[in-house]
């Protein structure tokens, strides 16, 4: 993987996490490795509290397009002996699964903004992000169970929370992809917006946010969107 | 009434009240996905009946034609909810149970006042020509290619948001993961 894989900048007190990794933020054992490297530089800059919000995106046309499955399948191969000795989930699994979901437990609002592909363990980077900013060329979707398995690191929880039982139960049990406008209708986007115009949007989001003077958490997180809009169209 | 074992899920017809349906229960105890046919059901449910439903370890599918006349109470006893119309939402209540049914948008949305109808209450389906077999198809497509044993877990992982929260579902996706690597290579040991 190349170094430049995740590169994570600051703007007007706002973190900017850019996956560029290869193959379209495709997520092999090396994707995980810098990301969890980048998200634990992340978690250790949000303990400063000196930031107002944060942005994820991919640097290319895709967000992610998800797991490699099959170095899935290797590493899970590996895990199992230790699992069926044990009877436990290995470390390795909640250690990268705390990477996915500290990410809701952050102070300051976290923004996933998608464009093209976002896949799988893609989608669940953005699912466990306060807010979902969808670009109208994206197509999103759970397939995990399609090969067999199930959205592991936050994705089925997530799915609940932001689309209610009512649409989880046709995203994780059928694992169909679905495009930004069937997002937006089921509320997994908080917003969709043009090409191009989802970055703008975020810091947009962010601002009034910060600018609200209340504290954010993320339980209200969709409040303080249907606040944003609302205040928006009065104007 | 009908019970009807389908090859990846469980079909109830011409079923007049829950009531019925709770009686029959032990007719159930395989059951991972329960499609309940409403059209001609009138919503009359003991409180026995809506304890046992939120409970069950299947994920249960209540579908009508038209919706409308059904009672929030009765309705949101159900995970989903498939009817050709929406549902209006001065009859739908702002409550926990719809946060964990329709999301969180949906239920500031409600919350807040200004919609005609609820948000994410209902998925519509076009069944013009025959309701009935359009939600018999939209179930069947949703949970068709899976095994019983990964809908299972699938459908635990779910229902899990029922019995204990978020917090549930967040274990029950780790466990299920490896419940279900294990049987994968186990399937792949086995060719």
């Amino acid at each position: 993987m190349n170094e430049q894989a995740f590169v994570i900048t600051e703007e007007n007190g706002i973190l900017i996490l850019t996956m560029q990794a290869e193959g379209n933020n495709l997520m092999t054992a090396s994707f995980f490795e810098g990301y969890e490297s980048a998200m634990a530089e992340i978690e250790k800059r949000a303990a400063e509290n000196s930031y107002r919000g944060m942005i994820i995106c991919g640097g290319g046309r895709h967000f992610s397009v998800g797991a490699d499955v099959e170095s899935l399948s290797e590493r899970s191969a590996r895990e199992l002996p230790e699992l069926r000795e044990t009877g436990r989930i290995p470390d390795g699994h909640f250690r990268q699964k705390h990477f996915f979901t500290f990410l809701n437990g952050l102070p300051f609002p976290v923004v996933s903004v998608v464009t093209g592909f976002c896949i799988g363990s893609g989608s669940e980077i953005a699912a466990n992000s306060h807010f979902r900013i969808v670009e109208k060329n994206a197509r999103i979707g759970q397939p995990e169970s399609t090969f067999g398995i199930l959205p592991a690191l936050g994705g089925i929880a997530r799915s609940i929370v932001h689309t209610g039982m009512q649409n989880a139960f046709e995203i994780v049990v059928s694992g169909e992809l679905f495009t930004a406008d069937k997002a937006a209708e089921i509320l997994w986007a908080n917003e969709l917006v043009g090409k191009k115009a989802g970055m703008a949007r975020a810091k947009q989001l962010i601002d009034f946010i910060s600018g609200s003077g209340e504290k954010f958490s993320a339980d209200k997180a969709a409040d303080f969107y249907r606040r944003f809009l609302e205040l928006e169209a009065a104007e | 009434m009908i019970i009807h074992n389908k090859n990846v899920f469980t079909e109830i017809k011409d079923c007049s009240t829950l009531n019925e349906l709770y009686d029959s229960r032990e007719q159930l105890n395989d059951a991972i996905v329960v499609l309940v046919h409403g059209n001609g059901m009138t919503d009359e449910i003991s409180a026995e009946a809506a304890e046992w439903l939120m409970k069950v370890p299947f994920a249960v599918v209540f579908a009508a034609e038209k919706i409308s006349g059904f009672s929030y109470e009765f309705l949101s006893l159900f995970d989903v909810r498939l009817s050709s119309e929406k549902y209006p939402a001065s009859a739908a209540k702002a409550d926990e149970r719809y946060r964990v049914l329709c999301g969180d948008t949906a239920y500031f949305a409600l919350c807040s006042g200004g919609c005609a109808d609820a948000p994410n209450f209902v998925t519509v389906i076009d069944g013009e020509e025959n309701f009935s077999d359009e939600a018999s198809i939209w179930t069947e497509k949703i949970c068709g290619g899976k095994t019983s044993a990964q809908l299972k877990v699938l459908v635990n992982c779910l229902t899990a948001v029922r019995r204990s929260g978020i917090d549930a579902v967040l274990s029950a996706e780790s466990e299920g993961f490896y419940e279900l690597m294990a049987q994968k290579t186990e399937d792949k040991s086995d060719e």
